[in-house]
C-alpha cells in the first residue's frame, strides 16, 4: 500500500481505529476504577485492604481488585466485578478504540504477540488483556510488555510478579465470596 | 511460504557472502552498503552494538529483510518479534536461519518497504527472564539501498532469462 505509513499497520483490521497519543501519562486506573464502581454502589471506600509483596489488594462488596505499580508509574492489576479482567496501564495516551501492537514477555512462558484496544475512562486510559493467557504469563517472577512509542521506537513496561500469586487469589476469593449465587451450568 | 523463500535466499547469501564473484558492485547509500554479483544481491547496515539490519536478494523477486542480533536462535523456530520507528510498529513473526556461525532473524510485511524513508528502525526480540532485546538501526540510505538491490535482482533476472 504505498504512501501507507507503518503507523497503520496495527490498524488495519480495525476499523479507523485512532492513533494513540504520543503524549506520556500517569496513571492509576486501577484506584480510579474503584472509586467509579465504589461510587455507583454508594459505598464507602475500600473496606479491606492487604498488602503483598509489592501487589496491593483491595475489596468492597462485590468487588475486588489487586495491583502493582513499576517505577515508570504504570501499573498491571487484576479487576473483578461483573467479571475478572486482568488491565494494564501504559506511560502513554491513546483514543477510546486505539489499537497498539504488543509484546507480553513471561519469565515462565513463550513470548506472544497481542493487538490490545485503547479504553478511556475519566481522562486516563487503559487496556485488557483478555486476549493473554495470563495464568502462564504470570507463573515467573517478571512479565513485561514491548510496545512502539514513537520517537524512543520502542518501550517496555516491565511489572514484578513477587506477590502476585497471592493478591490475585486474595482477589478471586474475596469477589466469589461476594458474588451473588451463580446459576446452574455458570461459572465464576 | 516465507520460510522456503527465506530458505532459498539465505542459503545463496551464505554461499555468495563466502566466495564474492570477480564481478562483484558495491555502492553506499548513507549509512547503508550494497554489493550485488550474479544471483545474488545485498543491501545492509551495521549499528553501534555490531548487529546487522538488511535485504537481500537472490536475483530474481525472492528477497527478504533480515536481522542478526549476534544472538542464538533454534534454527527454523519462528519468533514474535516488535518493528517500529518513528511513525510506529507492528508485530512480526522473523524466522531463525543459520549461517555457519551466523543466526539470523528473516521476517518480511508488505509495508516495511513504505518505512524506509524514515530516520531509524528497532527490533524488539523477546528473549529470556521476561526480558527484552531492542536493537535501533539507521535508515539514512535505506530506501535507495533497497531500491538499488531491487533493480540490480531485477537486472539479474532479466539476463538470465536471457542467457536461455
Amino acid at each position: 500500500m504505498p504512501g501507507q505509513r507503518m503507523a497503520d499497520i496495527s490498524n488495519a483490521d480495525a476499523p479507523r481505529a485512532p492513533q494513540l497519543k504520543a503524549s506520556h501519562m500517569r496513571t492509576r486506573m486501577f484506584r480510579l476504577i474503584a472509586i467509579m464502581m465504589l461510587a455507583f454502589a454508594g459505598a464507602s471506600p475500600a473496606s479491606a485492604q492487604e498488602q503483598g509483596e509489592q501487589w496491593r489488594v483491595q475489596s468492597e462488596t462485590g468487588h475486588a481488585f489487586a495491583s502493582t505499580i513499576n517505577s515508570a508509574g504504570e501499573e498491571l492489576g487484576l479487576n473483578c466485578q461483573e467479571k475478572c479482567q486482568y488491565m494494564v496501564v501504559f506511560s502513554i495516551g491513546c483514543q477510546e478504540g486505539g489499537i497498539i501492537p504488543v509484546i507480553a514477555n513471561g519469565s515462565r512462558a513463550d513470548a506472544v504477540m497481542v493487538d490490545l484496544t485503547c479504553h478511556v475512562a475519566e481522562g486516563s486510559s487503559f487496556f485488557y488483556l483478555d486476549d493473554l493467557d495470563m495464568t502462564k504469563l504470570m507463573a515467573g517472577d517478571a512479565i513485561a510488555f514491548a510496545w512502539p512509542s514513537g520517537e524512543q521506537l520502542i518501550s517496555v513496561s516491565r511489572f514484578s510478579l513477587k506477590g502476585a500469586k497471592e493478591a490475585t487469589a486474595s482477589v478471586f476469593a474475596l469477589w466469589k465470596k461476594a458474588a451473588p449465587p451463580v446459576a446452574p451450568g455458570q461459572a465464576h | 511460504m516465507f520460510r522456503m523463500i527465506a530458505l532459498m535466499i539465505m542459503a545463496v547469501f551464505a554461499a555468495s557472502a563466502a566466495v564474492a564473484a570477480p564481478s562483484v558492485q558495491q555502492r553506499t547509500f548513507g549509512e547503508w552498503h550494497g554489493d550485488a554479483q550474479p544471483g545474488y544481491q545485498n543491501a545492509h547496515t551495521i549499528n553501534s552494538a555490531g548487529s546487522e539490519f538488511g535485504f537481500t536478494c537472490t536475483g530474481s523477486s525472492s528477497c527478504t529483510f533480515y536481522v542478526d542480533l549476534r544472538r542464538d536462535c533454534v534454527k527454523g523456530r519462528i519468533y514474535p518479534a516488535l518493528i517500529s520507528t518513528p511513525a510506529g510498529g507492528t508485530t512480526i513473526e522473523a524466522f531463525c536461519l543459520k549461517l555457519g556461525d551466523r543466526s539470523m532473524f528473516a521476517f518480511d510485511h508488505p509495508q516495511l518497504y513504505d518505512i524506509l524513508g524514515e530516520s531509524e528502525f528497532a527490533f524488539g526480540l523477546p528473549i529470556e527472564d521476561s526480558q527484552f532485546n531492542i536493537s535501533k538501526f539507521s535508515l539514512s540510505g535505506a530506501k535507495d539501498a533497497v531500491a538499488w538491490v531491487k533493480d540490480q535482482a531485477g537486472r539479474d533476472a532479466g539476463s538470465a532469462h536471457g542467457g536461455h
